[in-house]
């Protein structure tokens, strides 16, 4: 079904997945270990890229993404006593994440109000900060069939990376209800298809 | 699943989902069966097209090196010396988490070094140090700086934005 070109890439993706997630490993080690100032740089390092992401791929603009970004990180220094678990820790991070964006959502429901569906949004203003424009159409495309609980769900795991039980922790929904959701999803996405291509 | 029916979408889901309990009869219909074989290519594509402009929108999304050491600076610059004076004041995350407040209404106008420079100021001219740090003293010695050094109006900005935060 696969051709090797395919595969061969998919390791590639996988091996830069395990990289990524051992420098983010060791960083939270450090932190909840070593603490304060000494661990706090390496895990600055390990998650900011992450983090900015978050919030650009729900279409913010760069210097709202790095204040956003700033935020966390203060909240993250300022509470991160209340974290043991390491295993937990990515989890924890996100939800202070996405809380940030939520707040933000808010704060800014006003140009929200403009009766234009969301995604449509989120799409001007990532070509707006240098997305390609292209690539922002295709995704905007694939993601029109969903709804925005779908799409929120297919951001926290293709676009931010975070595993089943992370996405579980965050939305406080059991593993099982989000690995059905996404198969939900992916059973629309192709309905979707189908339906195009009859038309 | 009767011999001949075609998969569930919740047959179809467990037996994606958990390879080591699969019924031995989904495995043997989808052997003999085109279109829950045709089902499961789609779905596979359909993941592997997420996956796909994902992977490449990724890059663009993620702020490079230089742009994560810059705001590691404008952090460090912003915070740790803020942080470390209100460390021991009662109250001092709520004090810091006012005065980040604070920090981001000067910064518009007057720049972040001198925003946090001015917090500093101001909070030493106060007793930030001691336990007996007073909000208000704070505020009005901070407004006479940024008067002073912005012009009346951000001072009174800063006079009256404090009172309500």
């Amino acid at each position: 079904m696969h051709t090797r070109q395919e595969s061969r890439s998919n390791i590639r993706v996988n091996q830069d997945r395990v990289d990524t997630d051992q420098l983010e490993w060791l960083a939270i080690r450090s932190f909840l270990e070593q603490g304060a100032k000494c661990g706090f740089e390496s895990l600055f390092e390990a998650f900011y890229p992450r983090v900015v992401r978050f919030f650009r791929t729900r279409g913010l603009d760069r210097e709202t993404c790095e204040d956003l970004a700033q935020n966390v990180f203060l909240s993250v220094f300022r509470s991160a006593r209340h974290v043991r678990d390491p295993l937990r820790f990515r989890a924890w991070l996100f939800r202070i994440v996405r809380n940030e964006w939520l707040q933000h959502r808010r704060r800014s429901a006003a140009s929200m109000r403009s009766g234009r569906p969301e995604s449509m949004a989120d799409l001007e203003n990532l070509s707006a900060t240098g997305f390609s424009p292209h690539l922002a159409t295709e995704i905007d495309a694939l993601l029109r069939p969903l709804t925005e609980d779908e799409r929120e769900i297919v951001r926290l795991h293709f676009f931010d990376g975070l595993l089943y039980r992370e996405i579980a922790e965050l939305l406080d929904i059991a593993v099982g209800t989000v690995k059905w959701k996404i198969f939900q999803i992916k059973l629309k996405l192709v309905e979707s298809k189908t339906e195009m291509a009859g038309a | 699943m009767s011999d001949g029916d075609c998969l569930t979408a919740m047959e179809c889901f467990r037996f994606l989902d958990s390879p080591e309990t699969r019924e031995p009869a989904w495995a043997a219909h989808i052997d003999r069966c085109q279109a829950c074989q045709f089902r499961l290519e789609q779905l596979h594509e359909s993941e592997a097209r997420i996956h796909e402009l994902a992977q490449e929108a990724r890059p663009q999304l993620t702020p490079d090196r230089t742009e994560a050491a810059a705001a590691w600076k404008r952090l460090s610059a912003d915070f740790w010396p803020i942080d470390s004076v209100f460390a021991d004041v009662a109250g001092g995350a709520l004090t810091l988490g006012r005065l980040l407040l604070l920090r981001w209404i000067i910064r518009p106008a007057c720049g972040t070094n001198l925003a946090t420079c001015a917090i500093l100021q101001a909070a030493r001219q106060t007793s930030a140090a001691q336990s007996d740090f007073k909000w208000n003293a704070f505020l009005k010695r901070l407004a006479e700086l940024l008067a002073v050094i912005c012009g009346e109006t951000m001072g009174r900005i800063v006079l009256e934005c404090g009172a309500l935060i």
